[in-house]
């Protein structure tokens, strides 16, 4: 084993061991010079061994890219090695907002604001500032407001492999259906707005 | 937070009574809002904590008072073109709905946002590896950034504080300055702008010109990768 060249897997395995930040598919493809499929069947044998052998860790997928992440079940103790001063929570006003832009965006801070009723002035600072949102540009309206939609780091920390790995909302967007009434109405041509 | 209210025939969270009222299952007439709103007032006074928490019931009840004083008009108001449209009652039952969808997404985040935080990843590799330099081309930072790296800056500051009689520093002069140091080095390390013997105000008087050199789009700041010193450059004009 040591003398044959190393397999993807462990390349893989020791790639990901070095980087304390996910690393995307693309970027593994490069190192190991093989494609996606390949990649991802690494990935996945390498969890059936760690689960198999009973280790602490496993890889995550994680906005387009993996990492090592530890086991749920070992969160006390690695807290507590680890002392980290304070829960890292987002209050629950900054969470709404991040919700609407997750799943609206791109949108200005008005249309956040339509929504919700109040001033998201400050919860959109939060999200900018721990980066789980970004500017994505400006509309081409009056004011050219800025844009916002979720950055890299929403999906980060929210253990989202995408943003189509969103769960599903309740309801379908209110925007194109009047809800509530079942009434196929199929000759009904006049827009429901006034 | 749970924000709970007492209103003779109705006791119990505020959300829950705006969905019944939207329904017509509680008559909004019988709710003293006067009532309500000297609650709300008391929570206020009481806590005075948390401004985010304290404008959470907020759309709520006034999406019941706009409910109320809609049923109280006789009739529709003449819309005034200056104005917006007047909202309808479906409308404001929309929103409310799209509102409450959005509340409990937002509790699915909370969840999924603590559920990952249950797993730890490796400590950030301090010098991340030099990466292929022709993989990845230089980004721009962001306004944040900026005021992140320039936050430490001014920690480092060993200056002491004293009163200052003239304004030793202008914008517009250290805007020269950095013009002047740009256009000899094209390139500068932004740590390297600010020295740590100078003071503060005058550190915060140079950031000031280096956004104003930005803004004007004569330098730009950019990060050669994630992780590495911001480099101030000059911007290549193209007009």
């Amino acid at each position: 084993m040591s003398d044959a060249q190393p397999s993807v897997q462990q390349i893989v395995e020791g790639v990901l061991f070095v980087f304390g930040q996910p690393i995307a598919l693309k970027r593994l493809c490069d190192i190991t010079q093989t494609d996606i499929p390949a990649i991802r069947a690494a990935v996945d044998a390498l969890n059936q061994q760690y689960e198999a052998g009973g280790r602490a860790f496993h890889i995550q997928e994680v906005g387009g890219g993996y990492q090592f992440v530890t086991h749920q079940s070992l969160a006390p103790w690695i807290k507590r090695a680890l002392q980290s001063p304070r829960p890292d929570s987002v209050s629950t006003a900054a969470l709404e907002t991040l919700a609407i832009i997750a799943y609206r965006q791109p949108l200005t801070k008005a249309e956040i604001e339509a929504i919700r009723g109040v001033d998201v002035t400050g919860s959109l600072d939060t999200l900018v500032e721990k980066r789980f949102v970004q500017i994505a540009g400006r509309k081409e309206s009056p004011g050219r407001p800025f844009l916002y939609r979720t950055a890299p780091e929403f999906l980060r920390h929210f253990g989202l492999k995408s943003i189509e790995a969103l769960p599903r909302m309740a309801l379908p967007s209110v925007e194109e259906e009047t809800a509530a009434e079942p009434i196929p109405a199929p000759a009904a041509d006049s827009p429901s707005n006034g | 937070m749970k924000y709970e209210v007492d209103a003779d025939i109705y006791e119990g969270p505020l959300p829950l009574l705006v969905e019944l009222a939207k329904l017509n299952l509680i008559d909004v007439f019988l709710i003293k809002l006067v009532d309500l709103t000297r609650q709300y007032l008391q929570q206020v006074k009481a806590s005075g904590a948390n401004l985010n928490e304290l404008a959470e019931p907020l759309p709520l009840l006034g999406s019941l008072i706009a409910l109320k004083a809609r049923g109280l008009l006789p009739e529709p108001p003449k819309p005034d073109e200056d104005e917006e449209v007047p909202i309808s009652l479906e409308e404001l039952a929309r929103r409310l709905k799209e509102y409450e969808q959005f509340k409990t997404v937002a509790q699915l985040l909370a969840e999924l946002h603590s559920l990952q935080h249950q797993h730890f990843t490796r400590q950030e590799t301090p010098e991340a590896p030099e990466a292929p330099a022709e993989s990845e081309t230089p980004f721009d930072v962001s306004v944040a950034q900026l005021m992140g790296a320039f936050a430490k800056v001014l920690e480092k500051a060993t200056a002491p504080v004293y009163e200052v009689k003239a304004e030793l520093w202008t914008v517009e002069m250290k805007v020269k300055e950095l013009r002047v140091l740009l256009t000899v080095k094209r390139s500068i390390r932004l740590l390297d702008l600010f020295t740590t013997e100078k003071t503060k105000l005058e550190l915060v008087v140079t950031f000031l010109a280096l956004l104003e050199l930005i803004r004007q789009r004569v330098a730009r700041a950019l990060q050669e990768r994630a992780f590495a010193d911001i480099m101030i450059a000059v911007r290549e004009t193209t007009e």
